[in-house]
């Protein structure tokens, strides 16, 4: 099947949407509170696709691959040279179950309570879009984007490529709120912020709770965000108001945000602690392990993808440096042995967005390996191999995100 | 001596459906009673009757008996690890029966 280069919308399918399923809740005694159900009734077949969860029913279901209801990816012929991901095709993930739909009807009323702070306070959304505004572009990527490629089976979602975009947020300045309340008080290294979805009873909220923590240093770039795209954060993906960390890995942007900490130490909530770690295959997560913070330099092709027509053909892609401007992307149509310089495409949004590239290469009949190769301004550049780790996260092998492109 | 064989072979048979049977019994019965947290809190498994929600619906993610066998022994995301609370026993007979319930053990 040949992949398009170029983006088709196609009519959102109304057929494509199922009725509310409800079913009697069993379980150990006492265990299940209101946890609301997932309002969508899963195919019987293993080999028919899935549908689209109710909380993103909205979506392009043709630009995604939905492995679970909480686990959506991009296709990878599915982003384009555009630089902004457009909301409809931005993968999902949720570590929790989203809360209500109804969160997101009156946002200004959302409430935030900020501490750590020599003048703690619980603030609005309302409130926080008097205290200042920004508008920031920034890879939204999972820790786990490219953890298919590690072959020691990491548990956890496969994903390839595609749980990764690039998106405009609107919102308050951490800084400036924390100003405004006098400050981090002393002592203060972390900053730890805690989501707003409900926890069913019969489990230890630190087990499950999504609380991040990350360094003071992200205070000059994070904000509370409760504008995605130019439209109202959806609650689909954090809102009404979400922390934004530009640079940094997903799980540290923690939507549906209702407390933001200035903390001595990082939380000590599971998902912290010993989730989102670094460390070797089989060994338990631990606070002493590199946590998933800054994004590592990366790129991968997005097109073609599969095949192609001998002659000139255009490679594209895209790349990003995490917290650091990308020197430049290198294109290999021969499995790396040999490089030419890619161009990059569009207007540079800053450190925190991606660039799409895009190499003119005229490619004979037969299989070409094609890869790319990023590099930073800070002289990081793509390692070949991958990095074993535990989970398989931080996957920015040139080498496996490659694409074998047959040309006729 | 034909007969023989024959009813060893049939007792054979029948003790093997047997220990099939109550092997996912034993399973079902660490998925819904005996791990805690029960594995029913987070978990949708329509064998089960459970709609847990925090973790994937297990009819849809379909588990090999491998994938089961990490996931409950190790951990995997905010799922907690089940080996120091459930022997191995208890581990294998819940791997079997989910991936066997699901089909994601063919």
């Amino acid at each position: 099947m040949k992949q398009e280069t170029a983006l088709h919308r196609n009519a959102y399918d109304q057929s494509l949407e199922n009725p509310r399923r409800r079913s009697l809740l069993l379980g150990s005694a006492g265990a299940m509170a209101a946890v609301s159900l997932l309002g969508f009734t899963p195919l019987a077949k293993a080999d028919e696709p899935k549908s689209l969860p109710d909380y993103a029913a909205w979506k392009e279901r043709n630009s995604l691959i939905v492995h679970s209801a909480n686990t959506m990816e991009t296709q990878r012929g599915a982003i384009g040279n555009g630089v902004i991901t457009a909301s409809d095709r931005l993968f999902v993930r949720n570590n929790l179950p989203a809360p209500p739909a109804e969160v997101t009807e009156n946002p200004d009323v959302w409430e935030v309570r900020i501490e750590g702070v020599k003048n703690p306070r619980t603030l609005t959304v309302g409130e926080l879009k008097s205290m200042g505004v920004t508008t920031v572009a920034s890879v939204l990527q999972c820790s786990g984007n490219g953890r298919a490629f590690f072959p020691h089976g990491a548990s956890g979602t496969q994903w390839s490529v595609g749980a990764a975009g690039c998106v405009m947020w609107t919102g308050v300045p951490l800084k400036d709120v924390l100003e405004a309340l006098g400050g981090p008080v002393d002592g203060a290294r972390y900053i730890t912020g805690t989501g707003g979805e409900s926890l069913p009873e019969g489990l230890d909220p630190k087990t499950i709770m999504v609380e991040r923590s990350v360094p003071t240093r992200a205070i000059e770039t994070a904000l509370l965000a409760w504008e995605m795209n130019d439209e109202p954060l959806t609650h689909t993906h954090g809102g009404p108001l979400r922390m934004v960390v530009p640079g940094y890995y997903g799980v540290n942007n923690v939507k549906y945000v209702k407390n933001v900490a200035c903390t001595e130490n990082q939380t000590d909530a599971k998902i912290q602690a010993s989730g989102y770690r670094i460390r070797d295959v089989g060994v338990k997560g631990a606070p002493d392990q590199p946590s998933m913070w800054e994004m590592n330099v990366k790129s991968w092709v997005t097109a073609p993808l599969e095949s192609g027509r001998s002659g000139r053909n255009m490679i594209y892609g895209v790349a990003l440096g995490g917290t650091v401007a990308l020197e430049k992307v290198d294109v290999s149509v021969d499995g790396g042995k040999t490089w030419k310089p890619a161009r990059f495409l569009g207007p540079d949004l800053g450190p925190y967005a991606w660039r799409p590239f895009v190499l003119a290469a005229d490619l004979p009949a037969g299989e070409h390996r094609i890869v790319s190769r990023a590099a930073d301004v800070q002289g990081n550049v793509q390692p070949e191999g991958r990095t074993d780790n535990e989970r398989g996260y931080g996957h920015n092998g040139w080498s496996d995100h490659g694409v074998t492109v047959a040309i006729s | 001596m034909i007969k023989t064989k024959v009813l060893l072979a049939i007792t054979l048979i029948g003790l093997s459906g047997l220990v099939h049977a109550s092997d996912l019994e034993k399973g079902k019965k660490v998925f819904t009673q005996e791990a805690q947290p029960s594995c029913t809190v987070c978990h949708t498994l329509s064998d089960a009757g459970s709609a847990g929600a925090i973790g994937p619906n297990l009819d849809e993610l379909k588990p090999s008996r491998e994938q089961v066998m990490n996931a409950v022994t190790g951990g995997v995301g905010i799922m907690p690890a089940f080996n120091e609370s459930l022997s191995s026993e208890q581990i294998q007979a819940v791997a079997q029966y989910v991936s066997t319930v699901t089909g994601g053990q063919k």
